[in-house]
C-alpha cells in the first residue's frame, strides 16, 4: 500500500516536472524564432553592410541593384515607407478616432450591437483584397479624378493603407473609450458639463493610453504592409523621394514593396539577395523603434494617470507651463515654414487666417452649437467610414458573384487561371492554414500556460512577452524573407507546404499566446485554490479545473490565427506558393493559395478580371466568415463568463 | 406648507429600466435649506429617485421616465428642458469618490472652465473658495497641482463635494456620500452638510440611520419602487405612521 | 426664474456652417492648384518598366539601354501581365512586355518602323528579341532530358508559337518510340516562360502517362537557385547566368525567342512608332512629354 502510494507520487512528480518544462519549452519559443529571425536577416544582410559600409546603405540616395556599378541606397526607400505611413495616419486616426467615439458614445444600443462586430469584421479583410480594389478601382479613379499622369502614387498607398487600418484602430480605441469608467462621465455630467464637453475633456483624455496603443498598433501595421501598397504605389525603380515633398501625386517605393518585387527572382546569395535582406533588416527595426516608443509613451501616460505622481516635480508647474507653451510655438513655427517652403506664401496666409477664423468663431460660438458641429464632425466620420468599406464590398461583391458557381469553386484553373476555378488554392490554403495552427497552437498555449500558470511576473515573463510583443509587430514580409532564408535554402525544404506552415505558424504564434493569456486570466483563482485544497497537484488543476472553462478563449485566438493565416500573402510569397494547378502529395511541395493566387491574377494575368473579383469573394467570405465565427464564440463566451 | 415653497416637487413620478419598473407614483416635495434623506433597504430606489433630480438617469438608454419633476415651479422633463442647465443649478456627489484622473485645481476648476470662465485669477478664485467650503483647502493647499487620485478617500470625497460646489448650484445631491469612508472621514463630511445648509439644499441617501437622524430635517422612506412615508425626521425616527417604516427603523428588516 | 430652456442659436450656427464651407472651398482650389501643377495627363510620359530582377529588364537594359540607367521616374511592375494592365489603364503609359502579352487593350509600337510580330522577329528585321532558357545541373538526364528534347521538337515549338513566342528554326518531330518515362519532374522559374512549359507538360504527360511533372513561377532568378540546389530538376529563365550564378555547373539549352513589344495606351495618338534611339530616350528620361516627340 505504502509502495504504492510512493510509486505513484513519484510518477506524478515526475510527470508535474515534465509538464513544466515541457511549458518552459514552448514559451521560450517565441524567443527562440525572434532571435532566429533577427540573426537569419543579419546573417544575410551582412555581406552587404561589410561591402557597402551600413552608413552608405542607409542614407544613400538610389536603390539600383542591378545598375553598373549597382547602386544599394536606401534612404529614399526609408522615406518613402514613413511618407506612405504618414499619409495612411492622417486619414485614418480622425476617421478611427471619430468613428470610435461614435460608436461608445454616440450610437443608440441597437446601432451600437451591429456596427461594432462590423467593424471587427472588416478588420479581417486580407490586404491582397485591399490591394486587388486599389489596384482595379482606386488607382484609375484617382488618375482620371485628379487628371494625373497616374494614379499610382503615394496619395493611393495611403488612402488605401489609411482605410486599412482604419478598423484596426477603431476597435481598439473604442474599446479603451468604453472602458473609460461611467463614474467619470456622471461626475463631469453633474457639474453642467454638455455631453460633447465630458467627451472631450474627461472621456478621450481618460482613454489616451488605450487610443494612443491603437493608433501605433495601425502604425505599426501600416508600416509593415507589403500586398496593398506594392500594388498601388508605383514603385519608381530607384526608389524616389517625392519632389516637392508634399507630391501626393508622386509614385513611391516602400521597403515592404521592394522586397516583395524583387525578392522572388534575385540570384540568391548575390550582393543584391543580401541587400534585400538589409533591407529587411531595417524593417524590422524601425518597427522595433515604433515598439518601443509605444512602450514608453504609454507607460508615461499610464503613470501620469494612475499615480499621485508623490515625486517632487524637478520644475515648478508654471515653469512647465511656460516651456510647454514656447514648445507649442515653436513647433507651430517650425511647421509654418515648412508649409511655406512646401506651398508657398498665399496658401500659408490663407490657412494662418482661416485657423484665426476658426479660433475666433469658436470662442464666441455658444456650448451647444459647439457640441452639434463636433456630434455632426463625428457622425460624418463614421459615415465616410462606413461608405469607404461599403464601396469595397459592394464592388468585390457584385463583380465577384458573377464568377461564383460549383465548378468554380470545384476545378482547376486553365488558360493560366482565365478560366476555370480556384479548387487547388481552396485546398492549399486549407492545408497552409491547418499546418499553421497545428504548429502554433500548442505552442503558444503550453506558452501562456506558463506564463500565466507556473511563472510569478519577474524578469523570464518580462523577456518572454517582450519576445512575443516584437514577434506581433513583425511585419508579414519580413517572416517571409527568414522563411525562405531558414526553410527554403538553410533545411533545404525548398518551396513547400511545410516552409509556409511553420512560417504562417511563427507569424500567428503571438496572437494564440495572448489570447489564450486572456482566457487564462478570466479563469477566477478560487477555483484554482479550490482545486489544490482537494489535493490536485498543478498539472491536474491545470488540465480538469483551469483548461475547460478557458477552452472558449483559446478556440477565439485559435480561429482569428486561422483568418489571418487564411488571408496573409507575403509570409507564403517566398516560401511555398507557386501560381499553378497543382494540389500537393507531400509537404515537401508547394502550393497554390488564394491570396496568392488573387494576387497573381490581379497583377500578372490580363483578361482574367472575371476570376480576380470571383477569387477575392471567395477569399473574403472564407476569412470574413472564420472571423465572424471568432467574434459569435467570443461575444458568447463573454455572456458565459459571469460566475 | 403650500406646494410654493418646495423647492423641487415631484408628481406622480413612473421609472422603468426597460421592462422593468423601478419608481412607482412618487409624489413629494424638498424644501429649500434643508436636508432632506432618503432611506430604505437596498435597491428600493433612492439612488433611481436621485439621479431623477438632476436628469442623471439620461444617460442610461433604456431609462424611461412620465409624471413631472418641478424644479421652482419647472418641470425639467419638459421636452425643451435642457438637461445640462438643470445639472448646473442642481449639483451631484456620488458614492463612491470619483475625481476626474487630474489635478487638484484641475478637478475643481473643471466646473467653471466648461461654462466658459476663462480668467486664472477668477478660476483661482473659485478653486479656492469652494475648496474652503468642502473643508479640504488646509490640506491641499500646496499640493494642488498634483494628481487628485493621490489623495485619500474621504478627501476625495470632499474634493468631489468642492466640485459640485464650485459652479454654485442651489442643490446638491448626495447619493451615500460616506458609505466608502471611515468614521472620521464620515464626522467630517457629516459637518460640512450642516454649515452647507445655510447656502444649499442637500438631498441625501443613506443607509446609516444614526446618519439620517443626526443630520436630516426630513425623511423619505422607501420601499420597492414606493415612497411609504414622508416627513420631518423626527416624527419618521419617533413616531412612524406606517408599520413598514418602523419595520425598517427598528431593523427588523432591511 | 431660472433659465433651463434652450435658446435658439441659428445666427451663429449659420456663421459656423459658412465659415466651415470658406474652408472646404479654399482648401478645394489649394487642391486642385496643386493638381493643375501635374500638367495634362496622357501627355506627360508615364514609363512603365520590370523590376529590376526580371530577365526582360535585364535584356532592354543591356540591348535597348546601352547599360544607361533608366530614369527615374521609371514605375515597376513585376510581370509583363502587370505591364500590359498597368499600361492599358494609364492613358500616357509606354512599357516593353513579351510578345506574347500584345493584346487589344494595348497598342504596339513599330520599331525602327518594323511591326512587333512573330514573322519580323524570325527575319530578323524587328530589333528587340531574345533567347528563353532552360537551365539543368550538369548535362540533362531522364525525364529532364526528354522534356527539353520534346521542347525544342516541332511539336514543342508548335506550342511556343501558340502562346506568342518565336520558334526555333529548323526542328524535327519529337520520337517517343520505345521510350518510358517515370517518377517525378519539377520545373520552376521565369513566369514568362511560364505559360510555355505549362502547355508543353500537359501534353507531354499524354506521352508519358507515368510521370508526375510539376510547373511553378517564382521567376527566373528563384528558377536558377532551385535548379543549382537540386530542388528543381529544370530551371526556367529569361536571361542569361549572372555572375553569382555561374561555376555551379548549369547548363543551358534555348527553347525559343522572345520578341520584346513596345505598347502604348490604345487611347495614345501621338506615336505608332518610335526609333530605338527615340525609345532609349524616352526610357532615359530625356523626353518627358508625348508632344515632345515629334519635335
Ligand atoms: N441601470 C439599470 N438598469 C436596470 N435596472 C436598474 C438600473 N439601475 C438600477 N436598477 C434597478 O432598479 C432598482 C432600484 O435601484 P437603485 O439603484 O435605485 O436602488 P437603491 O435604493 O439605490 O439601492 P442601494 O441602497 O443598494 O444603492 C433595483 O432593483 C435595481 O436593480
Ligand atoms: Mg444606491
Amino acid at each position: 500500500m505504502v509502495k504504492i502510494f510512493h510509486l505513484s507520487w513519484k510518477g506524478s512528480l515526475l510527470k508535474e516536472k515534465g509538464m513544466k518544462t515541457l511549458f518552459f519549452l514552448s514559451a521560450i519559443s517565441a524567443i527562440i524564432v525572434i532571435f532566429s529571425i533577427i540573426f537569419f536577416l543579419f546573417r544575410d544582410a551582412y555581406p552587404i553592410f561589410q561591402k557597402e559600409g551600413v552608413v552608405d546603405f542607409l542614407i544613400g540616395m538610389r536603390w539600383y541593384p542591378t545598375g553598373q556599378p549597382p547602386l544599394y541606397g536606401a534612404f529614399p526607400l526609408i522615406v518613402d515607407t514613413l511618407l506612405v505611413t504618414l499619409g495612411a495616419m492622417l486619414i485614418a486616426i480622425p476617421l478611427s478616432i471619430g468613428s470610435a467615439i461614435f460608436i461608445a458614445e454616440l450610437a443608440t444600443p441597437r446601432m451600437k450591437a451591429i456596427i461594432k462586430p462590423a467593424i471587427e469584421l472588416l478588420a479581417g479583410i486580407p490586404s491582397v483584397v485591399f490591394g486587388f480594389f486599389g489596384l482595379i478601382v482606386l488607382v484609375t479613379w484617382l488618375q482620371i479624378t485628379f487628371d494625373v499622369p497616374t494614379g499610382e502614387s503615394w496619395l493611393a498607398g495611403s488612402i488605401l493603407l489609411g482605410i486599412m487600418a482604419i478598423p484596426t484602430i477603431t476597435s481598439v480605441a473604442e474599446d479603451a473609450i468604453s472602458s473609460v469608467p461611467r463614474e467619470y462621465k456622471e461626475g463631469s455630467l453633474a457639474v453642467g458639463a454638455t455631453r460633447w464637453q465630458t467627451i472631450s475633456k474627461i472621456v478621450v483624455p481618460s482613454a489616451i493610453s488605450g487610443i494612443t496603443a491603437a493608433i501605433i498598433l495601425g502604425i505599426g501595421r501600416a508600416i509593415g504592409e507589403t500586398m496593398a501598397v506594392m500594388m498601388v504605389c508605383g514603385n519608381p525603380t530607384y526608389g524616389l523621394i517625392p519632389n516637392p515633398i508634399t507630391n501626393v501625386f508622386a509614385p513611391i517605393k516602400t521597403l515592404t514593396a521592394t522586397l516583395g518585387i524583387e525578392m522572388g527572382e534575385v540570384a540568391t546569395g548575390s550582393d543584391h539577395y543580401s541587400a534585400l535582406f538589409g533591407l529587411a533588416l531595417i524593417l524590422l527595426i524601425i518597427t522595433l523603434i515604433v515598439n518601443i516608443l509605444a512602450t514608453l509613451i504609454l507607460g508615461r501616460l499610464k503613470e501620469k494617470q494612475r499615480s499621485g505622481s508623490k515625486r517632487l516635480p524637478i520644475i515648478s508647474f508654471e515653469l512647465a507651463k511656460k516651456i510647454k507653451q514656447s514648445l507649442y510655438l515653436f513647433i507651430g513655427i517650425v511647421i509654418i515654414i515648412i508649409l511655406l517652403m512646401a506651398v508657398g506664401i498665399i496658401p500659408v496666409i490663407c490657412i494662418l487666417i482661416i485657423i484665426a477664423l476658426m479660433y475666433y468663431s469658436l470662442k464666441k460660438i455658444s456650448i451647444k452649437i459647439k457640441q452639434k458641429i463636433a456630434f455632426s464632425i463625428i457622425s460624418l466620420s463614421i459615415i465616410i467610414v462606413i461608405i469607404f468599406l461599403g464601396i469595397i464590398l459592394a464592388y468585390i461583391v457584385t463583380n465577384g458573384v458573377g464568377a461564383l458557381s460549383w465548378e468554380f469553386l470545384t476545378t482547376g484553373p486553365s488558360n493560366l487561371g482565365r478560366s476555370g476555378g480556384i479548387f487547388p488554392s481552396i485546398i492549399g490554403t486549407l492545408y497552409l492554414v491547418a499546418g499553421a495552427i497545428a504548429i502554433s497552437l500548442p505552442l503558444g498555449v503550453g506558452a501562456a500556460i506558463f506564463l500565466h500558470e507556473y511563472t510569478k511576473e519577474g524578469i523570464v515573463t518580462k523577456i518572454i512577452r517582450a519576445g512575443a510583443d516584437l514577434l506581433n509587430g513583425t511585419p508579414s514580409i519580413v517572416f517571409g524573407l527568414f522563411g525562405f532564408a531558414f526553410f527554403v535554402l538553410y533545411l533545404k525544404f525548398g518551396f513547400s507546404l511545410l516552409a509556409g506552415q511553420i512560417t504562417l505558424a511563427f507569424m500567428i504564434l503571438p496572437t494564440i499566446i495572448r489570447t489564450t493569456e486572456e482566457a487564462l486570466k478570466s479563469v477566477p483563482q478560487s477555483l484554482r485554490e479550490g482545486s489544490y485544497a482537494l489535493g490536485a497537484t498543478k498539472w491536474q488543476t491545470i488540465r480538469k479545473v483551469v483548461l475547460p472553462p478557458a477552452a472558449p478563449g483559446i478556440l477565439t485566438g485559435a480561429i482569428l490565427g486561422i483568418g489571418r493565416a487564411a488571408g496573409e500573402t507575403a509570409p507564403i510569397l517566398f516560401t511555398a506558393v507557386v501560381f499553378s494547378n497543382f494540389i500537393p502529395s507531400s509537404l515537401l511541395q508547394p502550393v497554390n493559395a488564394l491570396p496568392y493566387h488573387l494576387f497573381t491574377l490581379a497583377t500578372s494575368i490580363p483578361g482574367s478580371k472575371e476570376n480576380q473579383a470571383g477569387t477575392a469573394l471567395v477569399l473574403l467570405l472564407l476569412v470574413i466568415g472564420i472571423y465572424l465565427i471568432a467574434i459569435l464564440l467570443r461575444n458568447r463566451f463573454r455572456k458565459n463568463m459571469k460566475w | 406648507m403650500t406646494s410654493k415653497d418646495k423647492l423641487i416637487r415631484t408628481e406622480t413620478l413612473n421609472l422603468w429600466y426597460g421592462e422593468k419598473q423601478a419608481l412607482y407614483d412618487i409624489t413629494l416635495g424638498i424644501l429649500p435649506n434643508k436636508i432632506t434623506a432618503l432611506i430604505g433597504p437596498s435597491g428600493c430606489g433612492k439612488s433611481t429617485l436621485i439621479r431623477c433630480f438632476n436628469r442623471m438617469n439620461d444617460v442610461i438608454d433604456k431609462c424611461k421616465i412620465t409624471g413631472k419633476i418641478f424644479f421652482h415651479e419647472t418641470d425639467i422633463y419638459r421636452p425643451d428642458a435642457d438637461a445640462v442647465e438643470v445639472r448646473k443649478k442642481i449639483g451631484m456627489v456620488f458614492q463612491k469618490p470619483n475625481p476626474f484622473p487630474k489635478t487638484i485645481y484641475e478637478n475643481v476648476a473643471y466646473g467653471s472652465k466648461v461654462q466658459g470662465i476663462t480668467n486664472k485669477n477668477q478660476l483661482d478664485e473659485i478653486v479656492e473658495k469652494s475648496l474652503k467650503n468642502a473643508a479640504l483647502w488646509d490640506e491641499v493647499k500646496d499640493r494642488l497641482h498634483e494628481s487628485a487620485m493621490g489623495l485619500s478617500g474621504g478627501q476625495q470625497q470632499r474634493l468631489c463635494i468642492a466640485r459640485s460646489l464650485s459652479i454654485e448650484p442651489e442643490v446638491i445631491l448626495m447619493d451615500e456620500p460616506c458609505s466608502a469612508l471611515d468614521p472620521i472621514a464620515t464626522a467630517k463630511i457629516e459637518d460640512l452638510m450642516t454649515g452647507l445648509k445655510k447656502k444649499y439644499t442637500v438631498i441625501i441617501v443613506t443607509h446609516n440611520m444614526q446618519q439620517a437622524a443626526r443630520v436630516s430635517d426630513y425623511t423619505a422612506y422607501m420601499y420597492l419602487g414606493k415612497l411609504i412615508e414622508f416627513g420631518e425626521t423626527k416624527q419618521i425616527f419617533e413616531n412612524p405612521k406606517e408599520e413598514l417604516t418602523e419595520n425598517y427603523i427598528t431593523g427588523r428588516f432591511g | 426664474m431660472i433659465t433651463i430652456y434652450q435658446q435658439k442659436e441659428k445666427q451663429k450656427a449659420g456663421m459656423m456652417i459658412i465659415s466651415i464651407i470658406v474652408i472646404l472651398a479654399l482648401s478645394t482650389i489649394w487642391f486642385s492648384g496643386c493638381v493643375q501643377q501635374q500638367g495634362q495627363s496622357g501627355e506627360a510620359i508615364v514609363l512603365i518598366g520590370r523590376d529590376s530582377t526580371s530577365g526582360t529588364r535585364e535584356f532592354f537594359w543591356t540591348y535597348v539601354m546601352g547599360k544607361a540607367n533608366f530614369s527615374a521616374s521609371l514605375l515597376e511592375k513585376n510581370s509583363n501581365g502587370a505591364v500590359q494592365q498597368t499600361v492599358a489603364q494609364t492613358p500616357g503609359a509606354i512599357g516593353y512586355v513579351g510578345l506574347g502579352y500584345v493584346d487589344s487593350t494595348v497598342k504596339a509600337l513599330k520599331i525602327n518602323n518594323i511591326s512587333a510580330n512573330v514573322q519580323n522577329v524570325l527575319a530578323g528585321t524587328y530589333p528587340i528579341s531574345r533567347d528563353l532558357y532552360m537551365f539543368t545541373k550538369g548535362n540533362a538526364t531522364g525525364p529532364a532530358k526528354e522534356f527539353i528534347l520534346y521542347l525544342q521538337s516541332t511539336e514543342g515549338q508548335a506550342i511556343v508559337t501558340q502562346e506568342g513566342f518565336v520558334p526555333l528554326q529548323n526542328t524535327a518531330h519529337y520520337n517517343t518510340s520505345g521510350k518510358t518515362l517515370s517518377g517525378t519532374l519539377t520545373i520552376s522559374g521565369s513566369t514568362t516562360v511560364l505559360p510555355i512549359a505549362d502547355k508543353a507538360a500537359t501534353s507531354f504527360k499524354i506521352l508519358y502517362p507515368g510521370l508526375t511533372i510539376t510547373v511553378t513561377g517564382g521567376g527566373s532568378g528563384a528558377g536558377i537557385s532551385a535548379v543549382s540546389q537540386g530542388t528543381a530538376d529544370i530551371g526556367m529563365s529569361s536571361r542569361d547566368l549572372q555572375t553569382s550564378e555561374q561555376g555551379k555547373g548549369l547548363v543551358k539549352y534555348i527553347i525559343g525567342k522572345d520578341g520584346i513589344a513596345i505598347i502604348v495606351n490604345p487611347q495614345n495618338t501621338y506615336a505608332e512608332g518610335l526609333t530605338l534611339a527615340q525609345l532609349k530616350s524616352i526610357y532615359l528620361g530625356d523626353i518627358t512629354n508625348w508632344k515632345d516627340l515629334s519635335k
